[in-house]
């Protein structure tokens, strides 16, 4: 690359992304490749976390830049770019989910009361005082990612936002359309189910020690 | 300090380990940790699951994905 590219390409990459927008608006569309390199794994990562399924992740991801990238113009940044990327990936996410689901759809509340259920029967606590490096198994990992996948899409995209993407519990509602006490509490519930199986898991490991 | 049971403390722990309690109901959380084993290890578990979990999904598209993410938009998109 000349040493003008190497510039250009520091200077896109030092921008705001308000900045990168008004650039595109006065036609400069290779931006797009700017913002695409700050939030395709985001995207990717939201989408994958909740279906869990590479292909399906790749329809949410492309569908979710296209439209963000066709009404880039129209955006008027009142919210940042990142929150509005965001609500695209969640709706487009969402509307993945309810396609694969067809009619098949369980009322919240019957799955809020399966949770319940599953975290109140009786699970082992023998693994707290294990140290990390006994628990951070593949075997763990492999555990973990298959209880989340057992999780309501509801509790799911909670986890992916808050644990796993790091948006604060404010963030989370505003992308949900829930109250903060609401998050929390769905928030609350998956980390126990989790916390459950990882439970049953370290159980059986360590049950001969 | 008023002393709370083992079903409160379920109830705030997503606040405790957020430090989102405020002082008098975290201290109410903390004397009932000290002697409830219990609680304690219901605590620990839940950190432990917390940190494992942002183990997990640390996935990043594959390079062929992006190329291929990169060529649709720029078709659609008539660039």
């Amino acid at each position: 690359m000349s040493d003008t590219g190497n510039e250009k390409a520091i200077a896109l990459k030092d921008l705001s992304d308000q900045e990168l927008i008004g650039l595109y608006r006065q036609g400069n569309k290779s931006i797009i490749d700017q913002l695409l390199q700050r939030y395709q794994s985001r995207v990717y990562r939201l989408a994958y976390g909740i279906l869990r399924n590479p292909q399906d992740a790749e329809e949410v991801i492309q569908e979710v830049f296209l439209r963000v990238f066709q009404k880039l113009d129209s955006f008027k940044g009142e919210s940042a770019f990142s929150s509005w990327l965001y609500r695209v990936a969640v709706n487009t996410t969402f509307m993945k989910i309810r396609e694969k689901r067809g009619t098949d759809v369980l009322a919240l509340e019957e799955v809020e009361k399966m949770l319940e259920e599953e975290i109140n029967k009786a699970g082992g606590s023998d693994w707290a005082r294990r140290p990390d490096d006994e628990l951070l198994s593949e075997e763990a990992i492999k555990i973990i990612t298959g209880a989340m996948e057992k999780l309501p899409d509801e509790f799911k995209i909670i986890i992916t936002l808050r644990d796993l993407e790091g948006l604060s519990t404010e963030e989370v509602g505003q992308l949900l359309g829930l109250s903060p006490a609401a998050v929390k509490s769905r928030l609350h519930r998956a980390r126990l189910f989790l916390r459950k199986r990882l439970g049953e898991f370290y159980h059986q490991i360590f049950e001969g020690e | 300090m008023t002393e709370i049971s083992c079903d409160q403390i379920s109830q705030r722990l997503v606040d405790f380990v957020e430090g989102e309690l405020d002082p008098e109901k975290s201290a109410e959380v903390k004397a009932h940790l000290e002697k409830c084993d219990f609680c304690q290890a219901l605590l620990e578990t839940y950190l432990k699951t917390i940190f494992i979990l942002k183990r997990v999904n640390q996935v990043e598209p594959p390079p062929e994905m992006v190329i291929r993410l990169r060529k649709y938009l720029w078709s659609k998109l008539n660039l």
